[in-house]
């Protein structure tokens, strides 16, 4: 029997990418997992990377405020709250200030307020948080002002929340990925010279998988992290070493 | 199933007593061939050393030690440098020379050492650094030097041996429940100051330690290295 049989995760994002990998590592421990994505159904993932068999799925904007406060899954007590819904906009659309804002709506205000509405349902099950930075969360990128700002904003809210919530229980940690082949980043990976000179720099020689991110993803929410919290742990092959 | 430790060769310095005894007894329960390191001349001569464990006496502080542990291993997996100390006397300049040879200078040499069986095996290394890694503490300058640099250490040979598939990386112990604390534990107003200071309340227990050292080092972690890990209840948030 797995580690996390008759316990909760809920993952939002968790539809595709980083998010899906983690959902798929929680439930092969046996957890019940609940998965948030932006399209109507599960149906409408057939064809991406995403396999959803098993999850419980909802729709759900985490960008948008009213919608979170709506949003039921159904938990009383919840083990794990995985944040891995983000958006990023490419072409300089981030320096436009209403796209700016939709960013940061989805990838920080979004978050702080999931972590806000299941915080009697962690504290209930001594659970923990687990939001997926990026390694922008440390240093600037040159054509996303927005992403990086919202992630460099979470690694902040990662710290805060772990003092404010640590008395209940609760842990707050936070995943700073490198480039992950994902959806969001096919724009890299897709084209053969961008990746060639991103996996250059790269020590481990290699772009990451969304399964690199699963595993820390799992340990952080794990028994085996229960005196880790507010820290963060970049999983990105050695480049910002 | 079998776990991925299984049969895997694991080095623990320091390993007979406090965290590094912990993760002996973790990967001995994973099912892996582990070697400890102690100063005492026997491994009877620990109060209860992890069992099934083999045991090579070497004092890190001294070179030769460090050369005799080299050549009493074949095959190795996972290097664990956690053996380090701390005293009352760092702002001699012998004694912080001596602590800086035990808790930085033995660590590259030994990691040097075995860095070509690490190669073989594409295996890992996982230092025990410390809050100190990060932030000062005034009374034990060598520890904290050490701790520090054990740091830039893990970045560096994290960047130099990706390409040989050897990953490194670091922990950072906050105030866990182990000898070396005993002092603080004992005395009701130095504890009482110290669990003020961290967001969850409470003395972290070793094995809270070891098993991120054991995550660190696990196939979980494959795309992780260069980087540190602290497992402190949330203290240096403060």
């Amino acid at each position: 029997m797995g580690a996390f049989a008759g316990k909760t995760v809920l993952v939002t994002g968790g539809s595709t990418g980083i998010g899906n990998a983690a959902a798929r590592r929680f439930l092969a421990a046996g957890a019940r997992v609940i998965v948030t994505g932006t399209r109507a159904s599960a149906a409408d993932y057939a064809g991406t990377d995403g396999d959803l068999a098993g999850m419980d799925y909802h729709q759900l904007d985490q960008g948008d405020l009213a919608a979170v406060a709506v949003f039921d899954p159904g938990v009383e007590r919840l083990d794990a709250l995985v944040v891995s819904g983000a958006k990023v906009a490419y072409k300089r659309a981030e320096f436009i200030p209403e796209i700016f804002a939709d960013v940061l709506a989805t990838n920080l205000t979004g978050p702080m307020a999931l972590a806000m509405k299941f915080r009697a349902a962690l504290a209930a099950a001594k659970g923990s948080i687990i939001f997926v930075g990026s390694v922008a969360s440390f240093r600037g990128t040159i054509g996303q002002p927005a992403y990086s700002a919202s992630k460099g904003g979470l690694l902040t809210l990662t710290r805060t929340l772990a003092q404010a919530l640590g008395g209940e229980g609760i842990r707050v940690n936070l995943v700073a990925p490198g480039l992950v082949r994902s959806k969001m980043t096919a724009i890299t990976w897709e084209h053969p010279d961008r990746l060639a000179a991103t996996e250059r720099q790269v020590p481990l020689g290699r772009i990451g998988e969304p399964d690199d991110i699963a595993g820390p993803i799992y340990f952080l929410a794990s028994d085996a992290a229960r005196y880790v919290t507010g820290t963060s742990l970049v999983i990105d092959g050695g480049l910002s070493a | 199933m079998t776990s991925w430790a299984h049969g895997r060769s694991v080095l623990v310095t320091g390993g007979t007593q406090g965290i590094g005894k912990v993760v002996a007894e973790q990967f001995l329960a994973l099912g892996a061939a582990v070697t400890i390191t102690g100063t005492r001349t026997r491994v009877e001569c620990y109060d209860d050393p992890p069992e099934g464990a083999a045991y090579i006496q070497a004092d890190l502080t001294w070179p030769e030690a460090r050369a005799e542990i080299a050549a009493h291993i074949d095959s190795l997996d996972v290097l664990v440098n956690n053996a380090g100390r701390g005293s009352a006397n760092e702002y001699q300049q012998d004694e912080f020379e001596q602590i800086i040879d035990t808790n930085l200078n033995a660590v590259m040499d030994l990691s040097v050492r075995l860095h070509p069986l690490l190669k073989e095996t594409r295996g890992s290394i996982v230092n025990v650094g410390s809050l100190a890694s990060f932030l000062a503490l005034k009374e034990t300058p060598a520890y904290t030097a050490s701790k520090a640099g054990l740091l830039g250490l893990t970045r560096a040979l994290g960047d130099k041996w990706a390409t040989d598939g050897v990953r490194v990386n670091l922990v950072a112990p906050g105030f866990i429940a182990t000898r070396m604390t005993e002092g603080a534990r004992q005395n009701p107003e130095r504890e009482k100051r110290l669990m003020k200071a961290i967001p969850m309340q409470r003395w972290g227990d070793p094995a809270e330690v070891a098993s991120a050292i054991l995550f660190l080092a696990s196939p979980a972690a494959s795309y992780i290295t260069g980087q540190s890990l602290a497992i402190d209840g949330g203290l240096m948030l403060r």
